[in-house]
């Protein structure tokens, strides 16, 4: 057995100081910046290529032993899809109509772009945090592809996240259910009808459930289940509009505190391969 | 020693460049992985984290391997690889990635070769990678999970899934690392 010594135990001492402010210091350094230096955004980007590789077989090999699952799966959508296609086109013709009276409108008001304004680009998923509580997505797009810090990310049916590093050709995007406490509040809002709403931000995830959270609710008006719930725009981040999911319970938590609202979120968060990527909001959008 | 009856082969993989290679490989195969098999692990609501790099970590310790390569230097990339890949920011798996070898390293000279003690072994390094990285988390304020949330719906499920894993492969490693002998 080796006898511990003063320069063993200072030795320890300086590996454990350098280690909490290596940890401290860097997590204090990347949450200000909103693109990281050049070496770590190159270093990034190699260590994507080496991702895209690995990802692309294992992907090839969840797909193969899945596929006659999902021809099941196609079935089933196939026919309950065949009712909804009518609807559909009749919905569209007036989703047409309203979007040309709604770009008139706008240049009668001389107004250059809102934040219903919004371009999408569509992005493949190479990686995923192998860590307990940062719930995030390696993306294959970066600054190459116009995607800034903090856009907002959408599978098919709406928000499941949001980018929080860019490099040059790849991303790291945070999935609302990050139940990290540095991971950003997303605003949002429930249109009751009437000129009714009631804005709330999502503050937590319930992992058992797999629901969102929504708290801080600007309202007491009675929300029904399956009310739908949107991204609101405030704070000037997120656009308007994004469907994030469905209400399924109310939790009244006694009198004198708000109560709170748990949501089905639009897409199954474990079952992400290709997402969208809000690239450009308001003006930048065109 | 039988074992050492095996003579050095200079075969078709250099160790040299073969196991640091296959350790910077097995960093991105986790994440992969971890992409592929996040519905079913989910599905029993605990969260089962693949570590395949930290197991091989193990097996390049338990079989002799270390000396074949500068180790900790390698172990060191790999942590600083797996930081800039997965998270925002460095130290906190280049540290764990470091001191769960040192630890297993450590234990591995202390304990004999029998295959229940290298899963103690092995034990003993996930208890350290994952302590330390909920310490990092805690000194950052990462962390909105109670410790005992932590240990049941996360730890647990994750340290018996590595586990079963070591014991699963211990043989077949062992005679795939007598060609690096």
């Amino acid at each position: 057995m080796k006898k511990i010594t003063g320069q063993r135990i200072l030795t320890i001492a300086i590996v454990i100081a350098v280690s909490v402010g290596l940890i401290v210091g860097s997590s204090f350094f990347y949450g200000r910046v909103s693109i990281p230096p050049f070496v770590q955004r190159f270093s990034s980007d190699v260590a994507s290529i080496f991702g895209r590789g690995t990802s692309a077989a294992a992907t090839a090999l969840d797909r193969s032993t899945n596929s006659l699952e999902q021809l099941f799966a196609t079935y089933r959508e196939n026919k309950a899809l065949d009712n909804k296609v009518d609807s559909l086109t009749q919905q569209q013709i007036e989703i047409e109509n309203l979007r040309k009276e709604n770009k008139q409108l706008k240049a009668n008001l001389k107004l250059e772009g809102s934040l219903t304004d919004y371009k999408l680009t569509s992005v493949s998923i190479i990686g995923r945090s192998p860590t307990a509580w940062q719930n995030q997505v390696n993306i294959n797009k970066g600054l190459n592809a116009d995607i800034q810090k903090n856009a907002p990310v959408l599978a098919n049916k709406g928000l499941v996240g949001k980018v929080v590093q860019v490099s040059n050709l790849s991303s790291k995007v945070e999935l609302i259910s990050d139940i990290s406490t540095d991971s950003d509040r997303f605003p949002v809002v429930i249109e009751l009808g009437d000129d009714k709403s009631v804005n709330g931000i999502i503050t937590d995830y319930d992992t058992k459930t797999g629901y969102l959270i929504m708290d801080q609710l600007t309202s007491d008006e009675d929300i029904q289940k399956g009310t739908d719930v949107q991204t609101s725009g405030l704070g000037g981040v997120l656009p308007k509009g994004l469907y994030v999911g469905k209400v399924v319970k109310t939790e009244n938590r006694g009198s004198g505190i708000a109560k709170r609202l748990f949501i089905r979120p639009a897409a199954n968060l474990n079952e992400l391969s290709n997402v969208m990527v809000v690239t450009g909001v308001g003006k930048n959008a065109k | 020693m039988q074992n050492r009856q095996y003579k050095k082969k200079r075969n078709f993989f250099n160790p040299k460049w073969f196991l640091p290679l296959f350790l910077v490989f097995l960093v991105f195969f986790d994440g992969s992985l971890m992409l592929v098999v996040s519905n079913l692990v989910n599905s029993v609501k605990l969260a089962i984290l693949p570590n395949l790099t930290l197991l091989f970590i193990f097996y390049i310790i338990r079989f002799d391997l270390a000396s074949s390569f500068n180790f900790y230097l390698w172990v060191g990339v790999i942590g600083f690889i797996f930081d800039l890949y997965y998270t925002q920011a460095f130290g906190t798996y280049i540290i764990a990635f470091l001191f769960s070898a040192f630890v297993m390293n450590y234990l591995d000279h202390l304990l004999n070769k029998s295959l229940l003690n290298s899963g103690l072994i092995f034990f003993g390094g996930v208890v350290v990678f994952y302590f330390i990285a909920v310490f990092a988390g805690l000194l950052t304020n990462v962390i909105d999970i109670s410790l005992s949330q932590y240990f049941v719906y996360v730890f647990l499920p994750t340290a018996v899934f590595n586990l079963i894993l070591e014991y699963l492969l211990y043989m077949p490693i062992s005679w795939v690392s007598y060609e690096f002998i």
